[in-house]
């Protein structure tokens, strides 16, 4: 029988590689999604994903780490990844500005390496995260934990720090105008 | 419907990737607080960044007012970067210039990388220096200061990452903000600056890297041909690249190149798509702005 998330989080907390291990392999799936959801890029999500356990492991050996009061470490690494993704994404957008002011490289096309379905997949969420921008974070932030990562209310509201009654009145507003941005029906996920 | 049918299908990290980025995360050995201090840096908006200090020249175009050379210098000073190590009594020296409490906060941390680097004007102090805490990253008027973040750390699948220079503020609140976008400079490549020398064009970076990088080469190109390569040797992660044309006597609207490459300890090339700076065309902008500093020029990383 596999070992709660609270023990585990217990050992972490003492800085037990053991511990970043398994909460590593039972939740990088998931900070991996998660970032590819906000930053609309596989590639930017492997950062997101090292950038967040790094950080994780660090302030585990610092002793910095909160207690778990969930039954589940995912929603505070969620919480954690989106402020690693929210800086990469504005470094992104530092350089993107930076390489603009250049002339393009006759080297550049050399960049597209990709495959074909991580762009599609890429472009897809790009369309999706577009619609997003014209929400307000906090109706985004909601979307994403409960209707995307699935978490319950409960969870979002830990990883929020706010009130289930706020998440859940976030949700509902940030679902409507989704729908209206983009003419499909948004679920609110679970309301556990 | 649920709301994930608007998704792209979910992926699991590829397997070696998975391990790669585990295996780094463990041998992570950032320092993880300056002894004998509070760790405040690791609070929500800062976590993962680092904080860091850097004696650094970027692009330059010096001021002409001294005029061409008569005996124009040599075309390279050499073929290596790194002029060893700085001594304590030098990082002091430079951080004294940032001012007291800069200096004050710093006192005592050692850094994580500190080499004497040759340039157009000779030796240049570059150091990157250990986290600080939000409430002691404060800094006095110096004019060409930035911040940046230390990098992931490097794989071998992507062993070479680059400190960008931001030029925008982060995730910061109240006056650590406002002197943060004080300090931008929205130049690529690093800062604008002036040192003091009258004719050169000058570019540089801090890269942090991977084990396997045994150095970094760079050179500049202008309408006369490729300069030659300059090798920078990492040290202890870090490794500082500069390359410069010597007489700038180029009019505003001259196309000069950059080039970067680098190799591995058995003298193999990197991938070009692994290294951060791509070859690329820098356009000569006109005479640059004296700085009103008398020390050297920094950028500080967080």
């Amino acid at each position: 029988m596999a070992e709660s998330d609270q023990a585990t989080w217990s050992r972490l907390c003492v800085g037990d590689p053991d511990a970043l291990t398994a909460i590593y392999e039972r939740y990088v799936d998931a900070v991996y999604n998660f970032a590819f959801r906000r930053t609309a890029s596989w590639s930017l999500a492997e950062d997101a994903v090292q950038a967040t356990f790094s950080t994780l492991w660090r302030r585990a050996r610092g002793g910095g780490l909160p207690p778990l009061r969930l039954t589940s470490a995912r929603p505070l690494l969620l919480k954690m990844a989106g402020h690693e993704c929210s800086n990469l994404l504005r470094s992104q957008r530092r350089r993107a500005r930076l390489l603009s002011r250049l002339r393009p490289s006759p080297y550049a096309a050399d960049h597209a390496l990709q495959v074909a379905e991580q762009l599609d997949a890429e472009r897809q969420m790009s369309e999706v995260r577009r619609a997003m921008r014209h929400l307000p974070q906090s109706q985004r932030e909601a979307i994403e934990l409960v209707a995307w990562a699935e978490l319950s209310v409960a969870e979002a509201a830990e990883a929020l720090g706010v009130a289930e009654g706020t998440v859940k009145s976030r949700l509902s507003r940030g679902r409507k105008r989704l729908e209206t941005l983009l003419g499909t029906p948004v679920d609110e996920g679970q309301e556990a | 419907m649920n709301g994930t049918d608007l998704l792209p299908p979910e992926r699991t990290l590829p397997s070696d990737r998975r391990d790669q980025i585990l295996r780094s995360v463990l041998s992570d050995e950032q320092p993880i607080r300056t002894p004998g201090r509070r760790v405040r840096w690791i609070a929500p908006i800062a976590v993962g960044v680092v904080a860091a200090l850097v004696a650094v020249g970027a692009i330059v175009l010096a001021d002409s007012d001294g005029g061409a050379p008569s005996n124009p210098p040599p075309a390279t000073h050499g073929p290596n970067l790194d002029l060893g190590p700085l001594s304590r009594a030098e990082i002091d020296a430079e951080l004294s210039c940032t001012g007291p409490s800069t200096s004050e906060a710093l006192e005592g941390s050692e850094p994580l990388y500190a080499r004497r680097i040759d340039g157009p004007n000779g030796p240049i102090p570059v150091f990157v220096m250990p986290p600080m805490t939000r409430d002691q990253v404060y800094l006095v008027d110096m004019g060409r200061l930035t911040i940046d973040r230390v990098p992931a750390t490097p794989t071998e699948q992507r062993p070479i990452r680059r400190l960008i220079v931001p030029v925008e503020g982060i995730d910061l609140s109240g006056s650590d903000l406002r002197w943060y976008k004080h300090l931008l400079d929205p130049r690529p490549l690093g800062l604008r600056v002036y040192d003091g020398t009258p004719e050169y064009w000058k570019a540089a970076g801090l890269y942090r890297v991977a084990d396997s990088v045994d150095r970094v080469e760079v050179r500049v190109g202008s309408p006369g041909g490729p300069e030659p390569w300059r090798v920078a040797t990492p040290h202890n992660g870090f490794v500082f690249w500069a390359t410069w044309i010597e007489r700038a006597d180029y009019e505003p609207g001259t196309e000069l190149t950059l080039e970067v490459r680098a190799f591995d300890a058995n003298g193999d090339p990197i991938h070009p798509e692994l290294i951060p700076d791509r070859p690329q065309t820098i356009t000569v902008r006109g005479p640059g702005e004296p700085s009103k500093s008398k020390c050297g020029h920094f950028i500080l990383m967080r």
